[in-house]
């Protein structure tokens, strides 16, 4: 009966192996996505299934810890993500060196760089741009959605004229290096959103910690990462450095460890960080 | 009598074509070496594409096919990683014979004259300053500066030492030692400061730099480097009658008509500029000019005319080989090269001086 | 001729020759001897164009030395000083070899482990040819390096004669080994090098050497034969130490000895200080 209709014939066949090879080009697509916020988005973002290397610093979803890890974000080595035969890899500002970058694209492999995002607005770009970029502008539509949701909820956890306790941001590399976070960081824009006040918030960037800059801070409460509480050997020894000791915070014992890409990732999740940090340091002190 | 004469004739046979084996054989590690290393790495390339990619340079069609990827990999990552390897190692290994002659110990480094310590301070300053520039050119700088003021530390802790040691024309070993050992302090208190000012990021860049790679290898940086590393190859060539009469010490040297000042000015010239070329490229790579001349020694004596040029063969067997590894050993990603050529040339080494007990300095 | 004449030389504020004249003469072998710190050490290495000297002249065959280049100097004077320490493990030969690095380009390798190898011979060390440096004795490694020296300037220069110049070439050599080493240096002599040597002992001097120079405290005391110089007042004047000068039995030449203390005679040669002065001398 079809072959009484070639014309038609032909045309539904060549419609279907067209829709075929689209379905299979999108499969066949291979992705290195280097940055933990990068890769977080991708998965969020489902194209998961097309990333088929990371970098060291992706460590979420779960489904990463089976891929295989190119190194270190900054110092690529551009044989070895080549070696993964990838279509396309997604990198930040951050990743490099250029040498390695360029020679990357010199093979035919499109390298796409985004800036990584230090604020809700950042995040929201971030998304729409990797979105856009892997042609999923819908889907990430959506994830923007659920990003200022959260926020908004995060927000309306913290009363306008509750209390703004003042937070101390810490960053730890074992007991010898220690600094603090100033304004224009992302910890002092995580403080921020989540409605208290920086203790340290009479310079930018990060300072080596003093022990009387600290005590004269006077902070209600430290906020550290886990990776640097581990690196000091457990929250009692974070609580017991010299300077911390001796503010209010040191005194009530009020420490909130949150996980690195989680806190300062700046990505899909960070709506719901923002509630658990707001909801965090206004925990009553341990033992109260 | 007959046999007698015969038995002479051949050890003296046997005593020259022994020096020229020894050396063909170094060529061979060194060829084998380079082979190996341009053959293989993370991305799979057969031999038979090798063949193909290599002719359609030349202009022949490819029997076999090829993908645009490998192409890329072995005539933009690989050939210029191994030439760079080579020429590094053949110079680190070289200075080092250079050093030791210098000052009279076979233990001597170029490191102990605060080459590297002057480099990886002039890097750790750049990665650390550049934010501090104008954004526009941060990024750029922190990289393409990156080299440029590596070898301008170098450069400048070579000057410093010799300027110190340099008295009246006459240079003072000792002093040129002592010079490295205070240049070594300094800049490792500065690199140390500079470590703790520095946030996250900049921190493992000045540690990868301090750990050395290869990975620094395209054609524009080769461009600049080879030249250099090739000028102090050359350096050190006629070099090879004065530096076994140095052995001899410097007024025995000058009773045998040798320039000792300016031989010893020569030698500093050739460590600063090849290492200084060397390290602003690769960051730090030790080992090699410590070990490569120490085991050639043990192998062949201490003649000059047969260790500069062993060293720079075996050297560059031994940096490649050692690229080769931290290359696919963890692949995808990379180990640092400084960390393997302790690992491979230590036990090696270590080997070599229980075989052989009876020689105590070679 | 091999000459220094006048010659002051001043270190570290103090002067360690004032105008001490010697002439090395082809065929002939000096002996400069003198108590330590006299200053025959740094006659010797203004002769070897190590020091320059304040006031006075230094010149070979004519030519002030400042003027001469040092490769040209190293084809026609070797030196032996005292202190050579080799810590690399060379074999004896190649040792040798390293005397004919200054004629590098005017001869042939073959031609140079020849001479190598008879300059070792000579020296009495052939045996030791293949031997690394390290594993010689002390004494081994003295003749090696006088074999380097020997080596060195094997062959008459097309112009000019050759010298040899020994620091004290006896010090870790048994008896045998130093009047060896000393004939050699006159046979060197024999075929017109002008030879000139510092010695402690006395009558190694008296026997081997045709002059002899005594230096005090930077002065040049005695010069001339061994006989005109090895006189019982100078040498106690100079030494500090009783001594007394016999006439060999079979050649004639001096023979020294030091009187210690009580009267018991030593054999002339390194001694410690002894304040016993002998009646019997006078």
């Amino acid at each position: 009966m079809l072959s009484k209709h070639p014309r038609q014939l032909a045309i539904a066949v060549f419609l279907i192996t067209q829709s075929a090879l689209a379905h299979g080009a999108a499969a066949a697509e291979r992705i290195v996505a280097l940055g933990g916020t990068v890769t977080e988005i991708v998965f969020a973002l489902g194209a998961g299934a097309s990333v088929v290397g990371v970098d060291s610093s992706s460590v979420h979803p779960a489904e990463v810890a089976g891929l295989p890890i190119v190194g270190y974000q900054r110092r690529l080595a551009a044989e070895g993500v080549l070696s993964l035969a990838p279509t396309r890899v997604l990198a930040t500002d951050e990743s490099g060196p250029p040498a390695a970058i360029t020679q990357i694209r010199d093979a035919g492999v499109e390298v796409a760089v985004f800036k990584a995002a230090e604020s809700a607005d950042g995040a929201m770009r971030l998304i729409r741009d990797i979105a856009a970029a892997l042609g999923r502008a819908a889907r990430g539509e959506e994830l923007v959605a659920q990003l200022t949701a959260d926020l908004r909820g995060a927000g309306e956890a913290v009363a306008a004229d509750g209390p703004r306790p003042r937070v101390l941001f810490i960053y730890a590399r074992g007991p010898g290096t220690l600094s603090v976070a100033g304004r224009h960081t992302g910890a002092d824009e995580m403080i921020r959103l989540a409605g208290a006040t920086n203790a340290a918030a009479d310079f930018d960037g990060f300072k080596p910690l003093s022990a009387e800059g600290v005590v004269a801070a006077a902070p209600e409460v430290v906020l550290m990462l886990s990776r640097g509480v581990d690196s000091l050997g457990g929250r009692d020894a974070a609580l017991d450095l010299p300077g911390v000791m001796r503010t209010p915070a040191g005194a009530s014992r009020r420490l909130v460890v949150m996980d690195d890409l989680y806190l300062l990732g700046f990505g899909p999740r960070m709506g719901r960080a923002v509630r658990e940090l707001a909801v965090a340091v206004r925990a009553p002190a341990p033992g109260n | 009598m007959r046999r007698i004469a015969r038995r002479i004739q051949r050890r003296t046979r046997h005593g020259v074509s022994a020096r020229r084996f020894f050396l063909l054989a170094c060529g061979v590690a060194a060829a084998s070496a380079a082979a190996a290393s341009f053959a293989n790495g993370a991305v799979p390339i057969a031999p038979s594409q090798i063949a193909a990619i290599l002719g359609a340079q030349l202009g022949i069609p490819p029997a076999w096919s090829f993908e645009p990827r490998q192409e890329a990999v072995l005539l933009a990552i690989r050939l210029p990683r191994v030439l760079l390897g080579a020429l590094t190692g053949a110079v680190l290994a070289v200075a080092g014979a250079a050093v030791q002659g210098l000052l009279r110990n076979p233990l001597a480094d170029p490191a102990l004259l605060g080459i590297s310590a002057g480099a990886a301070l002039a890097a750790a300053a750049t990665i650390v300053c550049a934010p501090a520039l104008p954004v526009a050119i941060a990024g750029w700088a922190a990289w393409t500066l990156l080299p440029v003021t590596a070898f301008t530390g170098a450069v400048a802790a070579t000057a410093i030492v010799h300027r110190l040691a340099n008295r009246n024309g006459h240079t003072s070993v000792a002093t040129v030692l002592l010079a490295g050992i205070a240049i070594n302090a300094i800049a490792g208190a500065g690199t140390g400061l500079l470590a703790h000012l520095a946030t996250d990021a900049q921190l493992r860049d000045i540690t990868f730099w301090t750990l050395g790679s290869l990975a620094g290898a395209t054609w524009p940086s080769l461009a600049v480097a080879a030249p250099m590393l090739a000028a102090a190859l050359l350096l050190a060539r006629p070099l090879v009658p004065a530096l076994d009469l140095l052995l001899l010490g410097e007024s025995e040297a000058r009773h045998l008509g040798v320039d000792v000042e300016a031989v010893k000015r020569r030698i500093v010239l050739l460590v600063g500029l090849g290492v200084g070329a060397a390290v602003s490229i690769t960051g730090i790579i030790g080992f090699v000019g410590l070990v490569v001349p120490h085991v050639v020694r043990l192998i062949a004596g201490p003649a000059h005319r047969t260790v500069l040029p062993a060293s720079a063969l075996l050297g560059a067997a031994l940096l490649l080989a050692a690229d080769l590894a931290s290359r696919t050993a963890v692949a995808p990603a990379e180990l640092p090269i400084g960390v393997l050529t302790g690992l491979i040339g230590g036990p090696f080494f270590l080997w070599l001086l229980t075989r052989n007990r009876a020689a105590a300095w070679v | 001729m091999l000459e220094a004449r006048d010659v002051v030389v001043h270190a570290g504020g103090a002067e360690l020759l004032r105008g001490v004249s010697v002439a090395v003469r082809p065929g002939e072998v000096v002996a400069v001897i003198g108590p330590n710190g006299a200053g025959k050490s740094t006659l010797l290495r203004v002769l070897s164009g190590d020091v320059a000297p304040r006031a006075g002249t230094v010149s070979m065959d004519g030519v002030a030395l400042a003027r001469l280049p040092i490769l040209e100097q190293a084809r026609r004077r070797a030196v032996l000083a005292q202190g050579a320490e080799l810590t690399f493990g060379f074999t004896a030969l190649q040792v040798a070899l390293l005397g004919r690095s200054p004629h590098l380009g005017t001869t042939t390798a073959r031609r140079d482990r020849g001479i190598a190898r008879a300059a070792l011979r000579r020296a009495r060390v052939h045996h030791l040819a293949s031997r690394s440096y390290l594993t010689l004795s002390g004494g081994e490694r003295q003749r090696v390096m006088l074999a380097r020296a020997l080596a060195q300037i094997w062959e008459a220069p097309a112009h000019g004669a050759r010298y040899l110049l020994l620091d004290e070439p006896t010090a870790a050599l048994d008896l045998a080994q130093q009047h060896g080493a000393l004939e050699v240096a006159r046979a060197m002599a024999e075929t017109g090098t002008g030879v000139l040597v510092i010695l402690h002992d006395l009558n190694l001097a008296a026997r081997h050497a045709r002059r002899v120079l005594l230096i005090a405290n930077g002065r040049a005391v005695a010069q001339g034969t061994p006989a005109e110089v090895l006189r019982e007042a100078v040498l106690e004047s100079v030494f500090g130490i009783g001594v007394r000068v016999v006439a060999d039995p079979v050649d004639g030449l001096p023979l020294v000895f030091a009187r210690a203390a009580g009267g018991d005679v030593r054999h002339g040669s390194r001694l410690a200080r002894s304040d016993a002065r002998n009646s019997l001398l006078e």
